[in-house]
């Protein structure tokens, strides 16, 4: 099951404090996670291959309507299965049936939801091996705490842990849905 | 396609025998060398924690890489050894002027270190908020800073250190390149470049470009300009006095630092989530190979040696 971030007060206290007019700390870390399915990039692209399609196959992910569908600029809203139904907006910045593959970004999400900023991400299904799939997740971002010395559960570490877990939980239940049809 | 290179050179791991690409690996801490004329890597250098800046020395004797979270700069010398130097809180865009000053922007702390060629400081200038790219230019007598929280670039007197001008570009301007009077400024926010005059000191043009555009190379009769996109995974190009718009090149996921070849031929692309350099045929509009580097290359900044 996904680990959402558990924050303590404090840690929302110095969330506060950073500014908000600095766009991001120094690193942007990146996060890479796949994984093999049985299936063929098709079949498992016509379940995943929409943009509001993600609720369907992440466990972690209530509901995910998109206003636009799988046009540019589309904004899926996210509501998570966590205490007080946490809800952020990704924006599709490219979408690629044809290549089985999109782009998209989040403009703003709370830190106690997601603890980064500046955040693209990158979703693409391609062969695999023996005629199977591989699904790669990717991600580009800075940490929740956009000054230096960030407190343990904004620093690098957490929040890449944090994207991670999410891109993990989705791939390993993609795997079991597309498998099991 | 190039002649396949001698055995014995490889053998050697000799000198380049192009122009060197010195290439920052943020993931990594490390610098890659590569000799641009055969692709291979020369040698990979040890620097600080996660760089991102560098600036070759106009003479080429050193280079110079800002660690942003090791707050320090490494002054390497081209012949070998690697000197670490304090920095500020957030050393990110490093230039070095004619007469071999090393300027060095602080993200965190709104102001430009002025350092001698050793690294040791000289003087603090005062620019906007989150300064990030600097240029100088070639002939000397000015710095121009991005200060990509106050949306606008300073333009500093590199006898008097006095700020000449603050002017007002796009939203959240990063990367900065200098060819003649024209200055060029990336604007990631805005997802365009500003053209300015450094005669009249003001904007003459705006180009649009694609998403989250990060740096800009100019060939040196200024005749073309590429601009990498982060977030579009493209180099935006423009053609002539007029900055005709060209077809876009596609260059992989995350492309930051760009430069070009002294003769304008070739320009070289760090690409950030595929750990590649790169090489651009200027003329063609497209990618003649890959060639594999550290984590997460950034090159922030003139990056490559005259020859």
């Amino acid at each position: 099951m996904l680990q959402l971030p558990r924050r303590s007060l404090m840690g929302g206290l110095l969330a506060a404090v950073a500014s908000p007019a600095l766009a991001h700390g120094p690193t942007r870390q990146k996060v890479t996670q796949s994984v093999e399915i049985a299936r063929t990039p098709a079949q498992v692209w016509a379940i995943c291959g929409d943009f509001d399609a993600i609720s369907r196959w992440h466990p972690a992910i209530a509901s995910s309507p998109a206003d636009k569908g799988n046009d540019i600029g589309s904004k899926r809203r996210l509501t998570l299965r966590a205490e007080g139904d946490p809800s952020f907006d990704e924006e599709l910045v490219k979408h690629d049936a044809a290549a089985h593959s999109y782009q998209y970004r989040i403009e703003k999400v709370d830190p106690k939801v997601l603890p980064v900023n500046n955040y693209v991400a990158w979703f693409e299904v391609r062969d695999g091996a023996a005629g199977g799939s591989l699904v790669e997740w990717r991600a580009a971002f800075y940490r929740g705490y956009m000054l230096n010395d960030p407190p343990p559960d904004l620093n690098d570490a957490a929040s890449s842990k944090a994207v991670a877990g999410v891109f993990r939980a989705g791939l390993d239940n993609l795997k079991v849905l597309a498998e099991r049809a | 396609m190039r002649a396949t290179v001698p055995a014995l050179l490889l053998a050697l791991a000799g000198p380049a025998l192009g122009a060197e690409a010195w290439v920052t690996n943020q993931g990594d801490d490390t610098v890659s060398v590569v000799d641009t004329a055969t692709g291979l890597v020369l040698r990979t250098v040890p620097v600080g924690s996660k760089p991102a800046g560098v600036a070759v020395s106009p003479d080429g004797r050193r280079v110079y890489v800002t660690n942003p979270e090791g707050h320090s700069v490494s002054v390497i010398e081209r012949a070998g050894a690697v000197r670490e130097v304090p920095a500020g809180a957030g050393p990110l865009g490093v230039a070095v002027a004619r007469d071999g000053r090393v300027f060095v922007a602080d993200w965190y702390g709104a102001t430009v270190a002025v350092l001698d060629p050793a690294g040791a400081p000289l003087a603090t200038l005062h620019v906007g908020q989150s300064p990030s790219g600097l240029a100088a230019d070639p002939a000397g007598t000015r710095l121009y800073v991005a200060n990509r929280e106050s949306d606008t670039l300073s333009v500093i007197d590199l006898h008097t250190l006095a700020t000449l001008a603050t002017i007002p570009v796009g939203r959240a301007p990063f990367g900065v390149t200098v060819q003649g009077n024209r200055v060029f400024v990336a604007n990631v926010q805005s997802g365009d470049v500003s053209v300015l005059d450094s005669t009249l000191l003001h904007e003459v043009q705006r180009l649009p470009v694609g998403e989250f555009p990060y740096a800009v190379a100019v060939t040196p009769d200024g005749g073309r300009v590429l601009v990498t996109n982060q977030h579009s995974g493209t180099l935006s190009v423009f053609d002539g006095p007029d900055y005709r718009p060209m077809p876009d090149i596609p260059v992989g996921d995350y492309p930051e630092g760009i430069a070009m070849s002294a003769d304008g031929t070739r320009a070289y692309v760090a690409v950030w989530m595929d750990n590649k350099l790169q090489e651009i045929d200027v003329a063609a509009g497209r990618v003649l190979r890959g060639i594999a580097v550290g984590e997460s290359p950034r090159a922030f900044g003139t990056f490559l040696t005259a020859e």
